[in-house]
């Protein structure tokens, strides 16, 4: 086999050589050793993320520089003492960008989810999971637990659940973690008489909610959330909804709102809302057509600025179908 | 004394202004001697710095022993004087530790670096010690490219790497080295193991 002493190469051109590596070629290298693992480490490498998708098997997918560069496939053995999730089998690697899958040795064993995620978490000097999702009809509410106890102690940015979960299942999983910033489920985890089960989840300080309707929301649910964005898809509400959400606003409810946004709003037939019943008693400016402004990368020209009791602004974009947008300056 | 009179690589003159036109005499450390033109030497910030401050005249370069690099073969300075001869006249990146985020080899570098792993090993240690910032960056990235696609089991083959055990062995050799007494300390620790003592002290 052609071989070469990287250790013994001078300082700079060991970490040369490691710099010049591709971002999957690093990670593998950083699983070699404790000192390799430490040299990929120094080597700070920039925009990595974590994430877990949970379906019929445990993907684990480590990202480099937006781009994915290892997915592990790891199976979940139930007769696993302790629940734990290890990869007591090879393991099945996608490596990118060769395009290729391979199967390793199976000499991490007793090396598995966990002991990846800790791995990999301490390299990428990242100490949060960036997505944990949970899809797939077949899925069992028994991956839970041992998928609680894998990721215990970290911080996971952006939970969502498919919407091809159960209600409990849903239910089961939002109640198990609790460390998330973005919340994003698209099943109601509660039945549907008892939608306003669902208030524990919104009222929590979250960056981000996203959630379905189903017909029974009602806009009390996103008057009594304090989440920085807000995103509903399907909503009923009327624009008589709309405009008493807005005179909340303007007293001073949802204060950590910057964003409210609701996708595929039902146009009562009509092809957009009607801006005179949405701010109904409500101060408002309509902005020029032509002006220039900009916030959260939307041009504003032609939305209503409305003002809060404490001088706040927020603008109100008409769209399209009924869409709904308030972008808070 | 083996002379090997003629440049490396064939010197575009027209390329080079006539006031540069002068040629380095160096010498491996298994006697073979290279003539190197100053351009090329630019390559090369140890070389450079050297000849400014030796300030040779061209009678020097020919009337004085050529200059001793002591610990380069010849047959891995022939490969870094090719390249810093074809490579003569070309900017020189900027050597502020920093790795460029692609580094292309061009087909010359590829052709010249067509080579027996333990001549690469030494022709990287060669542009480390003489400083020639690009023949590092893409020597570095060959050795970078041999890892593609492969696994940790394949990677620890193919680069050689010492396992977890064969590290601490290494490091407690080491500062055994740098410290006697500590062994010292060790082995009395060993014997009055082995005599059944249940503390050292």
């Amino acid at each position: 086999m052609n071989t070469i002493p990287l250790h013994q190469l001078p300082d700079k051109a060991y970490i040369h050589t490691l710099r010049s590596m591709q971002n999957y070629d690093q990670l593998v290298y950083s699983l070699c050793s404790k000192n390799t693992k430490e040299a990929i480490k120094s080597l700070n490498l920039e925009k990595g993320a974590i994430n877990i998708y949970v379906d019929n098997s445990i993907e684990l997918e480590i990202c480099c520089e937006e781009s994915f560069a290892l997915i592990f496939y790891i199976d979940y053995d139930d007769s696993f003492p302790n629940n734990q999730i290890i990869a007591r089998e090879d393991i099945k690697v996608v490596v990118d960008p060769y395009g290729e899958s391979i199967r390793w040795e199976s000499n991490f064993q007793n090396f598995g989810l966990k002991e990846y995620l800790h791995h990999f978490c301490e390299v990428l000097r990242r100490p949060k999971i960036c997505v944990l999702l949970f899809s797939g009809e077949n899925l069992d509410e028994s991956f839970i637990e041992p998928i609680q106890k894998s990721i215990e102690g970290f911080q996971i940015e952006v939970l969502s659940i498919s919407d091809d979960l159960t209600p409990e299942f849903a239910q089961k999983a939002l109640e198990s973690f609790s460390n998330y910033e973005d919340l994003y489920f698209d099943v109601i985890p509660c039945e549907s008489h008892k939608v306003y089960e669902m208030d524990k989840y919104l009222i929590q300080n979250l960056m981000l909610v996203s959630f379905p309707d189903r017909g029974e929301t009602k806009i009390d649910q996103v008057l009594v959330s304090n989440s920085e964005e807000i995103s509903l898809r399907v909503p009923n509400f009327s624009e008589k909804d709309l405009n008493r959400f807005l005179k909340l606003w303007v007293r001073g409810s949802n204060p950590r709102l910057k964003y409210f946004y609701t996708v595929r709003q039902r146009p009562f037939g009509r092809d957009s809302l009607d801006m005179n019943l949405v701010l109904k008693g409500i101060k408002s400016n309509q902005i020029p057509l032509d002006s220039e402004e900009v916030h959260r990368r939307t041009k504003l020209a032609g939305g209503y600025r409305i003002w809060s009791f404490n001088g706040t602004t927020a603008v109100i974009m008409p769209r399209p179908q009924g869409q709904f947008e308030l972008i808070v300056e | 004394m083996s002379v090997e009179n003629a440049p490396v690589v064939d010197v575009d003159e027209a390329a080079i202004p006539v006031e540069k036109k002068m040629y380095y005499r160096f010498e491996s450390n298994d006697k073979k001697e290279f003539r190197v033109s100053e351009l090329a030497i630019q390559q090369s910030e140890t070389l450079n710095r050297l000849v400014e401050a030796m300030g040779y005249t061209s009678e020097d370069v020919e009337n004085k022993p050529a200059i001793a690099i002591e610990n380069i073969d010849g047959k891995t300075l022939k490969l870094v004087f090719q390249w810093c001869e074809h490579h003569k006249g070309e900017a020189i990146p900027v050597d502020d530790g920093s790795v460029p985020k692609i580094v292309e080899i061009p087909e010359f570098d590829a052709k010249l670096m067509d080579i027996d792993n333990g001549l690469l090993f030494k022709l990287i240690w060669a542009a480390d010690y003489l400083n020639i910032v690009q023949l590092l960056n893409v020597s570095c990235k060959k050795v970078a490219n041999m890892a593609q696609g492969k696994t940790p089991a394949q990677l620890r083959r193919v680069y050689l790497l010492p396992s977890d055990e064969e590290d601490e062995a290494a490091k407690r050799a080491a500062q055994e080295a740098q410290d006697p007494r500590a062994r010292e300390v060790e082995e009395e620790f060993e014997e009055r193991k082995r005599q059944g003592g249940n503390s050292f002290f």
